[in-house]
C-alpha cells in the first residue's frame, strides 16, 4: 500500500502521523484507495472495448455471410471442382483406353501379314484379304484417333479448375490471414485479462494423435517427415524390410 | 502371382480409388473391389474372398492403420498382404504401420512403376 504512494502522498502521510492526525491519515488513504479503484475500472472498461472490437473484426459479414461461412463455402468449391475434373479426366481415360488398345492390336496383327508380305509369303488369296484389311484398318484408324483426339481434348479442358481453384484458395488465404490477426489480438487481450485476474496460461494441447492420420505434408523439408519414396524404402529396410 | 486374385481397394476418395484401380488393371489386375474406410472395409474382407488390401490411411470411421492392426488380429484375415498407399510421410507414422505389420508402403503422389514395383516386391516376398 505504502508503495503505491507518490513521494508527495508519503511526505504528507509523514508530517500527519507526526501530527497524531488519526483523522487525517484515513481521509488519506480513503483517497488513495478511490484512485486506484478509478484505475482498475479503466483498465477493465478498456480491455472490453478492445476484445468486443477483436471479436466484432472477426465476425465482420460479406454478403450476409461470417467470414469462416464464406471461407468454407469456397472450400467445398474447391472439393467439387477438383472432384469434378478428376471424374472428367478419368472418364476421359476410360473412354480412351479401349480404342488404344484396339489400335494397338490391330495394328500388331496387320503387322504380322505385312511381314509375310514383304518376304512373298502370302497367295493371291490371302494379298486379297490383307488389302481388304488394310483398307478398314485405315479407315477405323482416321475415326479411333479422332476419338482419342476428342478425349486428350476433354483433359485438357478439364485442367480449368487449377485456375478457379487458385483463385478461391487465393481468397481463402488471404481471410485466414485477417482471421488470424484478429485472433492473435483477441488471444493478446484475453492474457491481459487473465493476468489481471490472476489466471494462469491454459495448458496448450496435446499433439495431434498420429494414427488417426495428419494428412499430406504441404510444407517441404521438415525433418521427421520423409521426402520421397526412396526415403520411405530406406527406413523400412532399416527396419528389416 | 495370380492375376486374378481379388484386391479390395480402401480409400475415402473416389477418385484415387479409381486411380488405384486403374493402374491396377494397367498392370493385369482386373478384380478389384472397393470400399471407402476401415468400416466399410472390414466386412467385404470377412466374405473371405478378398486375397490383397490397398489401403489408405487417413480416412473417416477406421483409419487405414486401425483397419490393418484388425486384419492382423483376426485368425482368419491376417494372412492377406496389405499396402499401404498414402500420403502420410511421418518417419514415426512408417515405422507404426511397420510395427503393425504392414508389407508394403507407398507415399502418394506415386508412379505406376512404384506401385508394380511394390506388389511385385510383396508377392516375391511371400512366394519365397
Amino acid at each position: 500500500m505504502l508503495s503505491s504512494l507518490t513521494d508527495e502522498q508519503y511526505l504528507t502521510l509523514q508530517q500527519l502521523i507526526a501530527a497524531d492526525d488519526r483523522a487525517g491519515v484515513d481521509a488519506l488513504f480513503v483517497a488513495h484507495q478511490k484512485l486506484q479503484h478509478d484505475e482498475l475500472f479503466q483498465e477493465v472498461g478498456r480491455l472490453t472495448r478492445s476484445l468486443y472490437d477483436a471479436i466484432n473484426s472477426l465476425h465482420t459479414e460479406v454478403k450476409g455471410q461470417s467470414r469462416v461461412e464464406e471461407a468454407s463455402d469456397s472450400l467445398s468449391f474447391v472439393i467439387k471442382a477438383t472432384q469434378s475434373a478428376a471424374d472428367k479426366v478419368l472418364d476421359a481415360v476410360d473412354d480412351a483406353q479401349p480404342f488404344a488398345t484396339r489400335l494397338q492390336a490391330r495394328a500388331e496383327a496387320l503387322s504380322n501379314e505385312w511381314k509375310k508380305l514383304g518376304q512373298r509369303q502370302l497367295s493371291v488369296d490371302e494379298f486379297k484379304l490383307l488389302y481388304g484389311q488394310v483398307g478398314d484398318f485405315l479407315n477405323e484408324t482416321v475415326d479411333d484417333a479422332t476419338t482419342l483426339n476428342d478425349r486428350l481434348q476433354a483433359i485438357v479442358l478439364a485442367q480449368d479448375f487449377q485456375d478457379l481453384t487458385g483463385q478461391v484458395l487465393q481468397r481463402v488465404i488471404t481471410m485466414i490471414r485477417e482471421v488470424e490477426q484478429g485472433l492473435v489480438a483477441l488471444v493478446a487481450h484475453a492474457a491481459n485479462v487473465d493476468s489481471a485476474l490472476g489466471h494462469e496460461n491454459p495448458e496448450k494441447r496435446s499433439e495431434k494423435d498420429l494414427s488417426q492420420g495428419v494428412g499430406p505434408q504441404v510444407t517441404a523439408g521438415s525433418s521427421d517427415t520423409v521426402a520421397s519414396q526412396d526415403d520411405v524404402d530406406d527406413l523400412l529396410s532399416s527396419l528389416g524390410f | 502371382m495370380n492375376k486374378d486374385m481379388r484386391i479390395l481397394v480402401v480409400d475415402d476418395f473416389s477418385t484415387m480409388r479409381r486411380i488405384v484401380k486403374n493402374l491396377l488393371r494397367d498392370l493385369g489386375f482386373t478384380n478389384t473391389v472397393e470400399a471407402d474406410d476401415g468400416l466399410t472395409a472390414l466386412p467385404i474382407l470377412k466374405t473371405g474372398q478378398i486375397e490383397f488390401l490397398v489401403t489408405d490411411w487417413n480416412m473417416p470411421g477406421m483409419s487405414g492403420l486401425d483397419l490393418l492392426k484388425k486384419v492382423r488380429a483376426d485368425e482368419n484375415l491376417k494372412h492377406i498382404p496389405v499396402l499401404m498407399v498414402t500420403a502420410e510421410a511421418k518417419r514415426e507414422q512408417i515405422i507404426m504401420a511397420a510395427q503393425a505389420g504392414v508389407n508394403g508402403y507407398v507415399v502418394k503422389p506415386f508412379t505406376a512403376a512404384t506401385l508394380k514395383e511394390k506388389i511385385e516386391k510383396i508377392f516375391e516376398r511371400i512366394n519365397a
